[in-house]
């Protein structure tokens, strides 16, 4: 390809993937769910820095949908206020991500902002 | 205790077997009461038979009556005409939090591609110890000899006939 084709394409395609976010969405499936669940989220909870979303059957091959919440951590990390906030978040956050995914399992796992997960080369 | 053993930069192996400890403390649990709820009907609750029935229990069954009772539904030969059974909470607690800690235990046991943070299981291991808490609060229940029944006969008691 041609340079002068690909500095064309290049912010067409950085726009779709800023679209997509494949690194909050996993999988087309996670995009049209996690979405739906940001979009009835809003106002978004205080703490909650961002969520990522991987759509697939789990380990006994039933449908699930795993969400990752990030919780904001801006000051030193402390154990009782991560599980607070934490705790915070899943009230809101767990009742509407079953009604938004009523046939599917629901994991919900809480992690810090002050763990860098792709430096560890956890999924993102 | 593993979770905090390395508090600074913890061990994946760490993280990892704290999950699953915390998993398989709710299974014996739960597996536990309902091999001496069946084996005290039968006039046979000494420890012996107990141990033995606990062992006739499967994580997988366990894991998805735990889902349905979670999420407010019974079997259908239980269920009543127009009956709309809602689960108590603190019920609802306990087999939530038992279907989330099985998932966790296989993705901390055999995916490994996914890494845990100390974070995350702490957060596991609160629900777990709130499991524990409304377990106590509710394991005299009717729900909850239903719920620990369910674990052995759901796929009897739910074909339509």
């Amino acid at each position: 390809m041609a340079e002068e084709a690909r500095q064309e394409a290049l912010p067409h395609f950085q726009a779709i993937v800023n679209i997509l976010e494949p690194d909050r969405f996993m999988n087309p499936e996670a995009f049209a769910l996690g979405k739906t669940i940001e979009q009835k989220l809003l106002p978004k909870p205080q703490h909650l820095d961002h969520l990522r979303f991987m759509s697939g059957p789990d380990s006994t091959g039933d449908p699930a949908l795993w969400i990752w919440a990030f919780v904001d951590e801006t000051d030193e990390y402390d154990d009782a206020r991560f599980l607070e906030r934490a705790g915070v978040i899943e009230d809101v956050l767990e009742p509407i991500a079953r009604e938004v995914a009523p046939e599917g399992r629901v994991y919900l796992h809480f992690r810090s902002t002050s763990d860098v997960p792709e430096v560890q080369g956890v999924p993102a | 205790m593993l979770v905090k053993r390395e508090p600074k930069n913890p061990k994946q192996v760490s993280l990892r077997r704290a999950v699953s400890a915390a998993y398989y403390a709710l299974f014996h649990l739960l597996a536990e009461a309902a091999a001496r709820q069946f084996a005290e009907l039968c006039g046979r609750g000494d420890a012996g038979t107990v141990s033995r029935l606990v062992r006739s229990f499967s994580h997988i069954d366990m894991k998805r009556v735990s889902e349905k009772i979670g999420s407010s539904v019974l079997p259908t030969s239980l269920l009543r005409p127009n009956e709309k059974y809602l689960t108590p909470d603190d019920l609802k607690r306990v087999a939530t939090a038992f279907g989330a800690l099985y998932q966790a235990r296989m993705d901390a046991d055999y995916d490994t591609g996914k890494p845990v943070t100390r974070p995350e299981v702490l957060k596991r291991l609160e629900e777990a110890k709130e499991a524990f808490e409304a377990w106590e609060r509710v394991k005299g229940a009717d729900d909850a000899k239903l719920y620990l029944a369910c674990f052995s006969l759901w796929e009897t008691w739910n074909k339509q006939r």
